[in-house]
């Protein structure tokens, strides 16, 4: 028999008894709307609240307390440091390796404008450092991800023509002066270590690999490494062997070679080239005036600033926060006593970092005080803070919220460090405060806190804790290439010294307990379909009964048993589709009706998804192959049957 | 074309006896055979065995060349769809079809006749037994004789060599009765189809070439009728 044929017959059949179809496909219907709609839900909140919570191709790693190293016997030990990166980097799957530094000293934030309102909000600081550069390759692509537009096009877009400028502050907030033409701010760039300025008053309180010279923290270089771009490795000039460290000062130069910018490859924002010749050690900025000639020159330094302006006032106009040059108008000529012009400023995109305050224990209200221009610190914040932002400032601050991260863009805070609401471990060090920029986000980001370039957290630390504060990192994170991966590279990580950290040990009980539950409710559709399949072999025993003559007369034209068979087997999978596809819209529907009534009558919550369900096609296929499995089991019994029957015996009864 | 040899058949042996024991018969092509007996002799068996409907049985049956014992279910059924057609006492007709779907029914279980000319052969055939003005209605709201035509253009629907006729007039008035059986000499005589006719009728078996007699299984007579 033909398929043409044949389903020609079935559908004869269907149309004959409606009712018993109906009644048979109903079981199935309830089978597959259980299942797919708990499947749905539990692969909703996978994708929509776990995984944004608990990225699924992220792992994060830290050192394993002592005693579970110590229970397994076949461990590979790795440090926490670039050898141990190196060997997570090998494992396959791991696509990129993110070694995580956390603050390790106390400081706290200050948060104002536009999110918190001129009187601004102040809290405890919690922060940590990733690679600049590792991160900042992440950044840029999710920016022109986002866009899919070239520079060139996006400009066009929003100007029609190119505006010539000069410096940021030819253009309009938010963009800046790229090689003569305003453009929109690239923040994903921005996110690198500007080499802040960090005063010290002794090697200790320099990270490994940096020395106290000339009063601040510089990378040595030499047989420590090379220096970075930009950077040229060169004696400092000195006085005295405390200039150097500890280095000696050997004939007005220091011992120890330290990594400075220099001129020639053009000053960041906030710096400035030292003059070749001087008089006194002012005109010097860093480093002494020696017989005539600045000791750094040619190198970059920061711009020495002042702070005249209270708390209260910056927090209402914040570009008073780029404090004035002493002794400088605004057009580049020296300040003439009498003579009343507008003072210099820091350039645009920095501000005056305040080192010294005028009066120290008013630290909130009152941080007037000499410093440097530089430029703010870069920050990453993770989508989580966005979504606890939104949650906090909707229901206690009753602020609108924020619609997407990149409305945080640019937003600007403070961070001051080495000071707490806590007891105050950090003795002896003055508080500073810096101010943050937030360039974007990433998961990979501090949940709690703003992640900030490595190199500084590492300077930070050393700072404030001590050189041996920052022997090794604190946590590593595992990029997947793909999230099939993350049961293959976990067993691997067994292997190693290490554990997962609590967030990560978190994501795999959830997915555990959401694996647990697809499989219960795999149970219990697999439970009603078998009940539903044995309501279909009952129902078609009855048919095949009432049919018995019609079978025989169809053996009589000439239907083979494999007709037979096939006709009742067709029409259950008949069955089976219909019943996958209703039960597949009822689980659409009730999914429908459940996210209106979660979003009508549960309050709002962190990771609210607009949908709490996900139906992938996968699991709606398999859900339909389920009906139509349990369909034919049903009907596999009774349709051997009515194969079976004796067609002589079946026409000659009455 | 139709050779039966030594056919025993029982349908249970420990409760009764054989239903037909050491049947032979033999039945040309073209032949028009009534098969005489009374009720419960074996007519009925016998035509299905013929018919390839029945296997379980002794002896040997060769149908246009086949023996139907050896066949497998597949050729069986083609056999049936094709070489041969019931018609029955009771019309067997499926009652949710409408008598021209009931005609082409066959049409789906083989490939004789292809899906394109399935509505012009089945008008063909109801025109040939005088009820293409029925084409549209249902079974049940016909009278027996229109129901029995109906059954008899499914039978030739397919063009068979031989139709197996049960008792074709037992449920209709000798007016449809005899309609019925003229339409059987008819497709005999001018189709050159073998027709086996069972029937306790005297007068209608009179009309076929010969009268194969049955009596409690056996075959106990045969006579040429003039
Ligand atoms: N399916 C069956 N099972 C058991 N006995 C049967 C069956 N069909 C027929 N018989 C018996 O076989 C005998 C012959 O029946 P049948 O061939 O139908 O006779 P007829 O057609 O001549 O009336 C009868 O006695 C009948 O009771
Ligand atoms: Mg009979």
């Amino acid at each position: 028999m033909k398929l043409g044929k044949l389903s020609a017959v079935i559908f004869q059949n269907v149309r004959r008894n409606r009712k018993n179809f109906i009644f048979s496909t109903v079981g199935i219907t309830i089978g597959v709307s259980v299942f797919s709609f708990f499947v749905a839900l539990t692969v909703g909140i996978r994708e929509e609240v776990l995984n944004r919570i608990y990225p699924v191709d992220l792992i994060e790693v830290e050192p394993a307390s002592v005693s579970i190293a110590g229970a397994r016997s076949n461990v590979e030990r790795i440090g926490f440091n670039p050898e141990g990166v190196a060997v997570l980097q090998g494992i396959e799957g791991v696509a990129r390796v993110y070694p995580k530094l956390r603050s390790h000293f106390q400081a706290t934030y200050r948060m104002g404008g536009q999110l918190f309102g001129s009187q601004g909000v102040t809290f405890e600081a919690y922060f940590d450092g990733l690679d600049d550069g590792l991160l900042r390759a992440e950044l840029e692509k999710s920016a022109g991800r986002k866009s899919g537009k070239s520079m060139k096009d996006r400009l066009k877009a929003r100007y029609g023509r190119q505006h010539r400028c000069y410096d940021a502050e030819d253009c309009t907030p938010g963009e800046e002066c790229f090689e003569g033409l305003c453009r929109p701010i690239e923040y994903g760039s921005l996110f690198r270590d500007h080499g802040e300025f960090i005063p010290c008053k002794g090697e200790e309180m320099c990270a490994d690999g940096y020395g106290c010279v000339t009063g601040r923290c510089l990378k040595t270089c030499g047989t420590d490494g090379p220096c970075g771009p930009g950077e040229e490795c060169m004696a400092a000039g000195c006085r005295v062997d405390g200039e150097c460290g500890s280095g000696k000062c050997e004939g007005g130069r220091c011992s120890r070679t330290v990594c400075l910018p220099v001129c020639s490859a053009g000053c960041p924002p906030g710096t400035e080239c030292i003059p070749e010749t001087c008089k006194a050690d002012e005109d010097c900025r860093d480093g002494a005036c020696l017989d005539g000639r600045c000791a750094l020159a040619g190198t970059c330094s920061h711009v020495t600033c002042v702070q005249n302006h209270e708390e209260a006032e910056l927090m209402a106009n914040p570009d008073l926060r780029r404090g004035e040059l002493p002794g400088l108008c605004e057009d580049g000529t020296p300040m003439t006593p009498g003579a009343a012009c507008p003072p210099a400023r820091c350039p645009a995109s920095t501000y005056c970092s305040v080192q010294s305050y005028f009066r120290p224990g008013y630290l909130w209200k009152d941080r007037r005080g000499e410093g440097r221009c530089e430029e703010p610190i870069p920050v990453v914040l993770n989508p989580i803070v966005l979504e606890l932002f939104n949650m906090v400032l909707k229901s206690t601050l009753e602020k609108t919220q924020l619609g997407t991260m990149d409305t945080l863009l640019g937003y600007g805070g403070s961070v001051t460090f080495g000071h707490s609401f806590y007891k105050d471990t950090v003795k002896d060090r003055t508080p500073v405060e810096k101010r943050l920029v937030v360039v974007g986000y990433s998961n990979k980001a501090l949940e709690a806190g703003v992640t900030m370039p490595m190199s500084f957290v590492e300077r930070a630390n050393a700072r404030y804790k001590g050189k041996g504060a920052t022997r090794q990192f604190d946590s590593i994170i595992l990029q997947l290439a793909g999230a099939e991966y993350l049961p293959d590279v976990l067993s691997r990580l067994e292997q190693f010294n290490i554990q997962l950290s609590r967030r990560s040990a978190e994501a795999e009980k959830f997915r555990t307990v959401l694996l647990v539950a697809i499989a219960i409710f795999f149970i219990m559709a697999s439970i009603i379909l078998a009940i539903a399949a044995i309501n279909i072999t009952h129902t078609f025993l009855m048919v095949i009964y009432e049919r018995k003559r019609e079978i025989g007369i169809l053996r009589a034209i000439g239907a083979t048993k494999m007709d037979i068979r096939l006709l009742f087997l067709g029409e259950s999978l008949l069955i089976g589709a219909a019943g996958g596809a209703a039960g597949n819209g009822i689980a659409f529907g009730l999914s429908k009706a459940a996210d209106f009534l979660a979003n009508r009558y549960i309050g709002e919550f962190p990771f609210q998804p607009d949908t709490f369900f996900h139906f992938r096609p996968e699991w709606v296929a398999a859900s339909i192959a389920f009906a139509l499995f349990f369909s034919l089991l049903g009907a596999f019994f009774p349709a051997n049957r009515a194969a079976a029957m004796d067609p002589a015996r079946t026409l000659t009864l009455a | 074309m139709i050779r039966l040899t030594a056919i025993h058949k029982a349908y249970d042996p420990q409760a009764s006896g054989p239903v037909l024991r050491d049947a032979n018969l033999a039945i040309a092509s073209g032949e028009f055979v009534a098969i005489l007996g009374k009720s419960g002799s074996g007519k009925t068996t016998l035509l299905n065995i013929i018919g390839g409907l029945d296997r379980d049985y002794a002896g040997t049956a060769v149908v246009d060349g086949l023996e139907l014992k050896r066949m497998k279910d597949r050729d069986l059924s083609r056999f049936r769809n094709r070489t041969i057609s019931f018609v029955f006492q009771t019309f067997n007709l499926l009652p949710h079809l409408s008598c021209a779907e009931n005609v082409a029914y066959p049409a789906y279980f083989g490939d004789v006749v292809p899906r394109s000319e399935i509505g012009a052969r089945a008008r063909e055939a109801m025109e040939r037994v005088g009820i293409a003005h029925k084409s549209q209605a249902y079974p049940n709201t016909l009278s027996g004789g229109e129901r029995q035509r109906v059954a008899i253009a499914r039978a030739i629907f397919q063009r068979p060599k031989i139709l197996l006729a049960d008792e074709p007039t037992g449920n209709l008035d000798s007016a449809s009765g005899q309609h019925v059986m003229n339409l059987f000499l008819e497709l005999n005589r001018k189709d050159g189809v073998t027709v086996m006719l069972v029937t306790h009728d005297e007068h209608l078996a009179a009309l076929a070439h010969r009268i194969v007699r049955i009596a409690d299984g056996r075959i106990v007579g045969e006579e040429k009728t003039a």
